[in-house]
């Protein structure tokens, strides 16, 4: 009934962990009593759980992050005072607990605090800078970050219920396969891993269909915020290597679950492959998380610097190249595995290559700086310490692409203190960088600088005192996950490393302190202007908080700097632009979707760990219903009438005439050069959007362009397993070869079936252009039954190979082929329960526009099913049984 | 002062004196150091003008300075972007060059120049030990490397549990050890000592115990080492290796009067006992 799960899972037995589990259990059930008796329950419900607003989703994410920070923190300092106390004494933290620690601080600090910050500002931002209205496809948003709030709570639930992963933030086999690692920690690492990721996927997605579809008229490409590239940057890496991710760990969990052996250290599997896959997505991950923070610095040291970014096409290429060269580099995370000279030496030299454009970035921020008039408001002061602290980082890092130095530094506390130095001093110092750039922007009140203050010193000193140190002690022999040691050289440093890790301790509780404090000041904290920064971008244009609508008109884009020209010619001219012409918007409705969808993961995630299959099927059921229910609501929108917008954008006029006036405080008055063609009474109103690009495309556009997107990353998950297949294809470890097991008259006929149900596919997408049920339905139906029948020839296959004992455990080469061929048959599975639902939706409702936009979707996608089979008819099957 | 009287001592002798990689006793590790310092050096050159001109420039301009200019619309100069991508190009190109040399080198599968014949030693990785195999001796050794100084030692490293690394600072190079595969490497200490070596690749639960001493001797009192070895201890045959791999603990220093020939080619092929109770 209850799988795995007893009450030998929670540690009555251990002090630490369980004074944990109480705390936290006692927190938040004091928040939810709390929230309980002073009736907040429907504000949040209505306002913040089922908004898909990309602000509050935004917001929500950095709340999470936040909340996430804390958590693995509290991991980092119980490492440093162990390692502090831990000479030639056991510590206080048994080794079965001090490598949960460590392994959880990673898992957390990257996926739930650098990545969920990252995401957070990008949700808050992005569309606001791009003069957009919303994201490409808002209830989506909220699903992802449901998602990503899924899977930190398994993460948690970790803490009470059994236990965590003990083998690393990567879970490297063998040790994470289930010889080594029986217990539950790696499934509760995986399992929470693979849900977030999937949220991770879709934002990744939703951004790019965002940037590349949904801005202001006349923003081109070469107009956009450069925080809007580098967030397409990040967005695309998400695209591409996050499948890269869900198919590893598919692959552990099948061998976890179901005796594959991609991993094993038996029957031909192959443990080194899982180090080449899972950096092969880890290092674009880097490049996930640093692109967003390059571009809050970006932004926050040209505004500060009241002048435009130095550069800014350089800059565009600089990031377009490190999102590229992310893809060569992985295999410096592991010189040492002996791949030989020639490879390690390319993959050296390709690693430093990516410091190039890194390099450039920093000196068009010099420059930025040069000739600026800096105002060292709290956001440049994070700036202006990750400039220092990113180059000593990167220093260090170039080090280690040396191979023959990382030969002696690998695995060594130089290397921990080397990502530490690039990711503390990069993301997390961006993330605070954007956290007080744009909290006004969110809020309507600034943060209160003192406590900032205070709170920046503490993480910029504390930061150098704590990873100082591991640097000398990485040089002294000293390797990382030590639960113990008997060095007396080593003690000290440990010592100083932990004084270090105190002081940031400070520097959170100051952040803490300067939340509070700037709330209940928030009277005087307040701008009413909506932009408190002198900024030059569009979102410091509208409300702060902005209104949910964002702009009551589009914006329209004369150059780079929108803002910025907007608002010096408003001041030569001595008035605001001209009253444009309202007209009324749909916004889309609330929805619960998300939140429901992910609390039926964590249902399927929780049942998966401890094994309650019914709990599974359940979870499931629950998450296809939801969409099923989603899919079938009549109105996704709202309207908004041409007369509200104009009485909420009259207020907002009336806010900002002291702008013009000379009234407004920080507003730098600058000659603009005007730009050629540049009509100084036409910016900011809608009348003609020059420059080409003629504002966000419609509906049917944006939903094929990000099925599209999706699609790119379905591929790459195949990529993923065929590039496993391909590595495993021979090591039959002594069972059954290819060529006496596929019996390619069948595959004949299910390849028949599948193609000629692409092209019943075909008709039906034709008949349901003409509007014409009967034959639409039939088309639907023929595509349905030669689909079934596809998967009927395919698993009658399969448990005939099954049957004859040459099942997925018998060796690598079938383990990697019913993985792969196995995840297509789930493609089409998954396509034939989509099928019949917009079979039944199309039958009751006719056709819809957003019932059409998802038959074109379905349509991609079965016709996308058809080349991957194809890939792997010819590649699997015909090349494994030629002679 | 005070850096200079207490914190440049403290590191020099902490970086130099203690067993560190930049305490090299070996020719392997003395390259590594020389590269490691050397690529330091030359991005210093370029780090440390960065890093005065970024504090510089941010002060120097800052708002209230009337004594700055301020160029409000200075966002772009063709030259000194060619100056900004060709600085990082060149020091790359350098570096580049010095990493792909170097790892021609310094590559662990090398063999070491010189005109002794290596001492041959299988280590092999269990949970959580070092077994050392002279095949040529006909002995082994647990969590104990003892070499003779100023003789290349030729290592042919495998896993018999999960993945680790075998590291031993001061002679350079680590190479991970892994379960069903042969990595390779050639060190060499060039005077007597005894230096520390460990597992650089967590392993588990008792990971941290898993180091041991490597220690150089010369030339005659390594043989005589030897000599005395072929008459202690018990015999690692089959059963004594299934003794050993099957404790899953550490294990205190040993060593095996003669060892069954074959062993290490079966850990290699999995044939060898293997640990048949659950990792703890």
């Amino acid at each position: 009934m209850l799988g795995k799960l007893s009450w030998s899972a929670i540690p009555f037995s251990q002090p630490i962990p369980m004074a944990a589990s109480i705390l936290m259990i006692v927190v938040i059930l004091a928040i939810l009593a709390w929230v309980t008796l002073k009736g907040h329950w429907p504000y949040l419900w209505s306002e913040w759980i089922t908004s898909v607003d990309h602000k509050r989703i935004g917001v929500m994410y950095c709340v999470l992050a936040f909340l996430m920070l804390i958590r693995g923190f509290t991991d980092a300092i119980m490492m440093r005072s162990q390692q502090a106390l831990a000479f030639h004494a056991p510590g206080y933290l048994p080794p079965e607990h001090f490598d949960q620690i460590f392994s959880a601080h990673g898992t957390i600090m990257i996926f739930f605090v650098a990545m969920t910050f990252m995401i957070g500002l990008m949700n808050f931002v992005v569309p606001l800078q791009l003069g957009a209205r919303d994201v490409a496809f808002p209830t989506l948003n909220s699903v992802s970050l449901w998602l990503n709030a899924a899977g930190i709570l398994l993460v948690n639930i970790s803490l009470v219920i059994g236990e965590f992963g003990k083998a690393g933030w990567l879970s490297f086999p063998p040790l994470s396969e289930l010889k080594y690692s029986p217990g539950v920690g790696i499934d509760y690492y995986l399992w929470a891993l693979q849900i977030s990721g999937i949220g991770t996927l879709l934002t990744g997605v939703n951004f790019v269909t965002t940037i590349l579809k949904i801005r202001a008229p006349g923003m081109t490409l070469t107009r956009m915020p450069i925080f809007c590239w580098t967030s397409l940057a990040s967005s695309l890496l998400m695209v591409a290597a996050f499948p890269i991710l869900t198919a590893t760990f598919a692959m552990l969990l099948l061998d976890r679950y179901l005796g594959f052996h991609f991993f094993t250290d038996t029957a031909g599997g192959n443990s080194m492959m899982y180090m080449n896959l899972i950096w092969a997505w880890g290092h674009p991950e880097v490049y996930i998380l640093i692109l967003p923070a390059f571009g809050v610095f970006s932004e926050v040291i040209s505004t500060f610097s009241g002048k435009p970014l130095f550069g800014y096409r350089s800059m565009i290429i600089a990031t377009m190249a490190i999102c590229i060269l992310a893809f060569m580099v992985w295999l410096h995370h592991f010189f040492t595995m002996g791949a030989g000279a020639d490879v390690n030496g390319f993959f050296g030299i390709m690693s430093m290559i990516i410091a190039v454009p890194t390099g450039v970035k920093i000196f068009n921020w010099l420059f930025t700086l040069w000739g600026g008039r800096v105002r060292f408001e709290l956001p440049i002061l994070w700036a202006l310490a990750f400039m220092v602290t990113f180059v000593v980082g990167g220093m260090t890092g170039v080090l280690l692409a040396v191979p023959p130095a990382d030969f002696v530094l690998h695995n060594s506390l130089f290397l921990v203190a080397h990502f530490h130095n690039v990711i503390i001093g990069g993301v997390l110092f961006g993330a605070f960088a954007g956290y007080t750039y744009w909290f006004p922007k969110a809020f309507g009140f600034k943060l209160h600088v003192g406590t900032g203050k205070a709170a920046f010193w503490c993480w910029a000193v504390g930061f150098y005192v704590a990873f100082l140190p591991l640097y000398v002690l990485g040089l002294e022999g000293m390797t990382r996950r030590m639960q113990h040691y008997d060095v007396a050289e080593w003690h000290p440093w440990l010592i100083v490393a932990a004084a270090g890790a105190a002081i940031i301790l400070c520097g959170i509780v100051f952040q803490i302190a300067q939340l509070v404090v700037s709330i209940r000041r928030r009277d005087q904290l307040r701008d009413l202007t909506g932009d408190p920064w002198d900024g030059r971008t569009l979102e410091w244009i509208t409300f702060s908080p902005p209104p949910k609508f964002n702009f009551a008109v589009m914006p329209n884009v004369t150059g780079s700097e929108a803002y910025w020209n907007m608002k010096q010619t408003a001041i030569e001219r001595g008035r605001l632009t001209d009253l444009p012409d309202y007209k009324r918007i749909e916004l889309p409705r609330n929805s619960p979707t998300g939140f429901v969808t992910a609390f039926f993961a964590v249902l399927a995630g929780f049942a998966l760990i401890w094994h309650i299959w019914w709990m599974v099927i359940v979870g499931l059921a629950g998450a296809f219903g939801t969409f099923v229910v989603f899919a079938w609501r009549d109105r996704s929108e709202y309207e908004m009438s041409a007369a509200e917008l104009a009485r909420i954008d009259g207020e907002r006029r009336k806010a900002r005439i002291g702008l013009v006036e000379g009234r407004e405080e920080g507003i730098t008055p600058v000659k603009v050069a005007a730009p050629a063609g540049h009509d100084p009474n036409k910016v900011g109103t809608r009348a003609e959007a020059d420059g080409g690009f003629k504002g966000p495309a419609s509906k049917r556009i944006i939903t094929g362009y990000g099925f599209w997107v999706f699609l790119l990353s379905d591929f790459i998950l195949f990529s993923g397993f065929y590039a496993a297949y391909a590595v495993l294809a021979h090591a039959t470890a002594g069972g059954p070869t290819a060529v006496k097991l596929f019996n390619l008259r069948i595959l004949a006929i299910e390849t028949a079936c599948l193609l000629l149900s692409s092209f019943a596919c075909g008709m039906a997408s034709i008949a349901s252009n003409a509007r014409s049920m009967l034959w639409t339905q039939i088309g639907y139906f023929v595509t349905g039954a030669l689909g079934a029948a596809f998967l009927g020839l395919e698993i009658s296959e399969f448990s005939r190979m099954l049957s004859i004992g040459a099942g997925p455990g018998r060796s690598a080469f079938l383990s990697a082929f019913f993985a792969l061929v196995g995840l297509h048959g789930f493609h089409v599975a998954i396509g034939l329960l989509w099928l019949g639902t917009m079979m039944a939706q199309t039958w009751a409702k006719g056709f819809r526009a957003d019932i059409m936009r998802r038959g074109l979707c379905f349509a991609l996608f079965w016709h996308a099913l058809d080349i991957i089979w194809v890939g792997i008819f010819t590649n699997v099957y015909l090349l494994g049984t030629s002679p | 002062m005070f850096v200079k009287k207490t914190i440049v001592p403290v590191l020099a002798s902490s970086l130099s004196g203690c067993g560190g990689v930049l305490d090299p006793r070996g020719p392997v590790g003395a390259s590594e150091k020389l590269i490691l310092m050397d690529s330091l050096t030359i991005m210093l050159v370029i780090v440390v003008p960065v890093l005065l001109a970024t504090l510089g420039f941010a002060w120097w301009f800052r708002a209230s300075n009337a004594r700055a200019t301020y160029r409000p619309n200075w966002a772009f100069s063709g030259s000194l972007e060619l100056i900004v991508w060709a600085i990082p190009t060149l020091v790359i190109t350098f570096l580049g060059g010095i990493a792909w040399f170097g790892s021609q080198a310094l590559d662990p599968f090398r063999p070491l120049d010189g005109k002794l014949k290596p001492i041959e030693v299988e280590a092999v990785s269990l949970d959580w030990k070092w077994l050392f195999i002279y095949p040529d001796e006909g002995i082994a050794t647990v969590n104990q490397l003892v070499i003779a100084a100023g003789r290349p030692v030729h290592f042919r490293i495998t896993s018999a549990t999960v993945w680790n690394a075998f590291f031993v600072p001061q002679l350079g190079s680590m190479i991970y050890s892994m379960a069903g595969m042969t990595s390779q490497l050639n060190l060499q200490a060039d005077k007597p000592g005894t230096f520390r070596g460990l597992s650089s690749m967590f392993s588990g639960d008792k990971f941290s115990d898993m180091h041991f001493d490597v220690r150089a001797l010369d030339e005659n009192a390594f043989d005589q080492w030897v000599d005395s070895a072929k008459q202690s201890g018990p015999a690692l045959d089959r059963a004594a290796y299934a003794r050993l791999a099957r404790m899953a603990d550490t294990a205190p220093v040993s060593i095996y009067r003669s060892v069954d020939s074959t062993l290490f080619k079966s850990i290699v092929a999995g044939t060898a006992p293997e640990p048949d109770q659950e990792h703890p």
